[in-house]
Formats: C-alpha cells, structure tokens, sequence
C-alpha cells in the first residue's frame, strides 16, 4: 500500500479534503509506520505550539503623520507597467501587444493537454509548440504562451501567462510574481518587493541576492535548451530551461530548500504573434536602423531618487531601465537613444515621457504628487542642453 | 475610508502587532529584530492602509510582513543569536520548585526555538505561520507565493526534521 506522508501533517492541522481524510484513516488502520510517523509529527506540532506567545514591547508604535497615500492596487499595477514597459521600450514601440496579458487556457484544460502530451505543448491551432519555435522567421519569436503550473503531487494549480517580443520574455503568474527574461539577464520578484536581477551573461554574473549556480546546454524533449539554476542563501532555487534557439522559457523548476522541485511550469499553448508594424518595416530591419541612428545610453542612475532607492536595472536594447523601490512605491525610469519618446507614450500608465540632450526618457507608473515632483527635479529637463534654456534656467529658475 | 471592512492603523496595531512580533522572534530567535521588525511593518500598513482596497485583509498585511521580513535579512544578513533569557543562570542557583519548573520550561523553550533555527528557512517560516501565528495553509500559500501543496509539503517535512533534532 502507498503511504502519503505528507497527508499526516495536514491532517493534525485540520486541511485534508473529506475524501483525503477517508483515506488517512483508513491507512492508518493497516498502517503501524504511518501510525508511527503521525506520532512524531503529533510530539514536533505539540512542541512548537507549547512556545509561549510573547507580549509586545512597549514604545513599538511608530511616530504619528502619515507619509504618503499609496494604495496596493497602484503598486501593483505600477510593477505590471514596469514590465510592461520594459518590452515596449525594448521593441520600439509594440505596446499593444502585451499591455493585455490574458489567461487563455482554464486550468482543466491545461491539465488535459499535460495528460495527453509529453512534448513542448500544443499552438493555439493545434500544431505542437516545437514546430513554431523552429521557424527561422524572427517575427514568429514574439509569441504569447500559457504554461501550467503543476504541484509536487500533480496536480495543475493554475495557468501563467508568458508574453515574448523581440528580446524580452515576461512572466506575470498568478501571485503577482514577475519574472523579465531580457537577453542576458533574468529579474524575478514579488510585485510589492524588490525584484532581483541577475546577470546570465557577461563578467558580472549576479546581482542582488540570487546566483546563476549552474549553467548547462541539454537536450529537452527534443529541444536544445540552456538550463540555469538560480541559487539564494546557499540553496538552489529555481531552474529556467530557456530554448537555446529562439530564448523561449519552455520550462520552470521551482526548488525547496533540499532541491525538490515544488511547482514546475510547463507550457502548455504557444501562440505566435504577427507584428502588425512588420507590414512596413521587417523587425531586424528596423533594429538595424536604430542601431545606426541613436547612441546607446550608458552610464549611473542616482542610488535613489525621492527617497526611493535604486533597486534594480535592465539593459536594453539601446538604453537602461531602472527600477526604483521601497517595498510599498515603485516607479521605472527608463533611457533609450532619442527619437522614439512615443515608444512608451501609447500607455496610459506611463506618466511622463521627454527628450532631452538626444536621450529619450520615460517615467512609468504614479507616485503621490510630491515625491513625483522630487523624482522629476532630479532629473535631466527637455531643453537641458540648450544653451539658451539653460541660461533663462540660470538667470530665472 | 470609513468603510467599516477596513479596519484602522490603531486596530492593526493592536490585533495584529503581537502576532508579528512573535513570527519574526520566532524566526530570527532575536528580540530586537523582531521589535524593528513589527516597526517597520506598522509603518507600511500605515501609509498602505488609507487607501487600501476592501479584499483579503490578512493576506495583504503576512504579504508586507513577510518582504519586510525578507527585506531586513537582505540588508542585515544576520545570525540568530540565541533566545535565552539573561537571567537563566540566576534562576538555577535557586532551589524552590515553582523555580525548577520556570527553568525547565524556559530550557525547554530554548530546545525547540534552537530546532526551529536550525532548519531550512522554507520549512521555518511554514511552520512559524502555521503554529505560531495559526494561519491556514491557504493563508500561508497567499502570503508566501506558493501553491498550498508546497505548504503542505513544507510543514510536513520541517516537523519531521524538527523530530529528528528534539529526539
């Protein structure tokens, strides 16, 4: 007879489903090493609930005045345009595109794609995702994917929505959780927190606190895939199996802290996205032309701006995303090579977008009025590098 | 903001304050963490909490809690240190029973809190939610960001090894 161990635990702790709980104690009646188990498990609860529950120090309440006014909703929407609009910067403009992530497959039928497939999943007509993911044709890269989330015991707990445009990969799950796959570099995190970023590529290989612990080239069902393990406080965390070909993440392991897996995502639909821009001017034929046209913007972002600090930074394409954080706020501040300020303009959660000095910049998401104010003054204005401005600026502020 | 499913900074403050310090004294076995701890967490609830939306109130404060918690351990990368009482050694120099039994259960006390430390922080911070804050496991899969078969798994698997080290 199997054992479920792990169904003993919930069961002291009053979680099992009533068909789950027929079959414990139906177990257990034949069973004398779960029987066993359960009493361990029984003496371990006991032994931690019997700590006393310790009374609250004085002199803990914080000092009176409320700082700012700052909803859940708006930080969270904040962290979604972040995202958003880091593809939209990193492919000139295609904002429509992902600014409507959806879930289009229901868990049950995630569930009964999983049963009937071991392959990459299923496109949204029919064909096994594979077959898209070998065209040559670099528009058939940005596509829309649904993966499932599977549970240690099988089970599907819910969809995830992955949208790819050009070099950027966004993850938006269930919990809010973000994860921006962009060339080099992967950034995860809960939308309320500071989001990490780690440097796949490139003479520094981690920022924040994840490692890249492990990376390999191996053959998934039947594709080449690059695997990289994300390590956090000595354990491995996550493995990312990312299509060598086309940078598609085709697989996610979460790890428990001894290396199990606890949920994985599989993709289960793979629907590639026609560019409607690219009737006019192919995708690389345009990347080329920015290339040629615009200086990449380089240098430091401020540690902080409005009291904000600096939590994380994204390369693109032709400039840098930064994300300033402090739990609660969070607002991107993006730089590309000047001429394309509309890149981001089609978003309504985008509050500000100027040029200055042949730098595009943008501002994403909302802050209270006076901290937006703050973040703005230190920042470069249209017509800074006008001698003209700058010396009315000068004389009269 | 006077809807009455919000409730206000002071009520947080006293319903909810002496559940977060004793998840954070649990976890870190430190007393002063745990006192910054439910600082900081306040003082985010307060500038949340004016304009919070009516949904699952719990969820979003263990949310807070929790990256507060983990924001600290970024910064600070400390060591729990241990969670005896100064005055331990005084206590045993006295010889009445009502004394005895206060130091017994305070070495108890001190037995499985060093447990908790020892284990992996997954499994900890499952296990605190759930015994020491009395949280569900939907609750904790909410707060946490995983599925509730990770919970499950978790606290299964932290108190079997918490077994293994109190014997």
């Amino acid at each position: 007879m199997s054992h479920r161990p792990e169904l003993l635990s919930a069961m002291l702790d009053g979680e099992l489903s009533d068909t789950e709980a027929v079959w414990v104690v139906h177990h257990l009646d034949g069973c004398g090493q779960c029987r066993r188990e359960l009493d361990d498990l029984t003496s371990a609860r006991a032994a931690v609930r019997s700590l006393p529950m310790l009374d609250l120090p004085d002199g803990i309440v914080p000092a009176a005045g409320v700082t700012h006014l700052w909803t859940r909703r708006a930080a969270l929407a904040t962290m979604s345009a972040a995202a958003v609009a880091v593809v939209a910067i990193g492919t000139l403009g295609m904002i429509g595109l992902v600014s409507d992530i959806t879930t289009s497959v229901d868990v049950s039928e995630a569930e009964a794609i999983l049963a009937a497939t071991s392959s990459l999943g299923v496109a949204s007509d029919g064909s096994p995702a594979a077959e898209h993911l070998t065209s040559g044709s670099s528009a058939r890269y940005n596509a829309r994917q649904t993966m499932a989330c599977r549970d240690e015991d099988g089970s599907v707990g819910a969809t995830v929505d992955v949208t790819r445009i050009g070099a950027v990969t966004v993850m938006a799950d269930p919990l809010a959780e973000l994860t921006v796959l962009n060339r080099g570099s992967v950034s995860t995190g809960p939308a309320e927190g500071p989001i990490e970023t780690v440097r796949v590529t490139g003479p520094a290989p981690t920022v924040g606190e994840y490692s890249v612990t492990e990376t390999r080239r191996e053959e998934f069902r039947g594709r080449t895939t690059d695997v990289v393990t994300l390590g956090r406080d000595g354990y491995s965390r996550a493995n990312l199996f990312i299509d060598a070909e086309t940078g598609v993440i085709v697989y996610r392991e979460l790890l428990d802290a001894d290396g199990s897996a606890t949920c994985v995502l599989e993709l289960v639909e793979f629907e590639p996205i026609e560019l409607p821009i690219q009737a006019s001017i192919p995708f690389d034929i345009r990347a080329e032309v920015t290339e040629a046209v615009y200086e990449p913007v380089t240098g430091d972002m401020p540690d902080e701006l409005a009291g904000i600090p600096l939590v994380a930074t994204y390369p693109i394409d032709d400039g840098q995303v930064a994300v300033y954080g402090d739990g609660l706020f969070t607002v991107a501040v993006m730089r590309v090579g000047g001429g394309h300020p509309e890149a981001a303009a089609g978003d309504q959660s985008v509050s500000t977008v100027w040029e200055s000095d042949g730098v595009s910049w943008a501002v994403v998401g909302s802050l209270p009025d006076d901290l937006m104010q703050q973040l703005m003054a230190a920042l470069p204005k249209p017509g800074d590098a006008n001698p003209f401005i700058e010396g009315w600026r000068l004389l009269f502020g | 903001m006077n809807d009455p499913s919000i409730p206000t900074w002071e009520d947080v403050a006293r319903t909810h304050g002496r559940k977060i310090y004793n998840y954070a004294y649990r976890l870190t076995g430190n007393p002063h963490d745990a006192k910054d701890l439910v600082q900081e967490v306040l003082l985010r609830v307060r500038r949340g909490l004016d304009s919070y939306t009516p949904g699952s109130f719990d969820g979003w404060l263990w949310r807070i809690t929790r990256n507060a918690f983990l924001d600290d351990v970024r910064k600070q990368k400390r060591r729990p240190t241990s969670p005896l009482p100064d005055d331990v050694d005084r206590l045993s120099g006295t010889s009445s029973p009502a004394a005895d039994d206060v130091l017994a259960s305070i070495r108890l006390g001190e037995d499985i809190q060093k447990a908790l430390l020892d284990l992996p922080a997954d499994f900890r911070e499952a296990i605190v939610m759930c015994d020491i804050v009395g949280m569900s496991y939907e609750e904790i899969a909410q707060a946490i960001g995983s599925p509730i078969g990770t919970v499950r798994s978790r606290i299964h698997r932290g108190r079997k090894l918490l077994k293994e080290r109190l014997g």
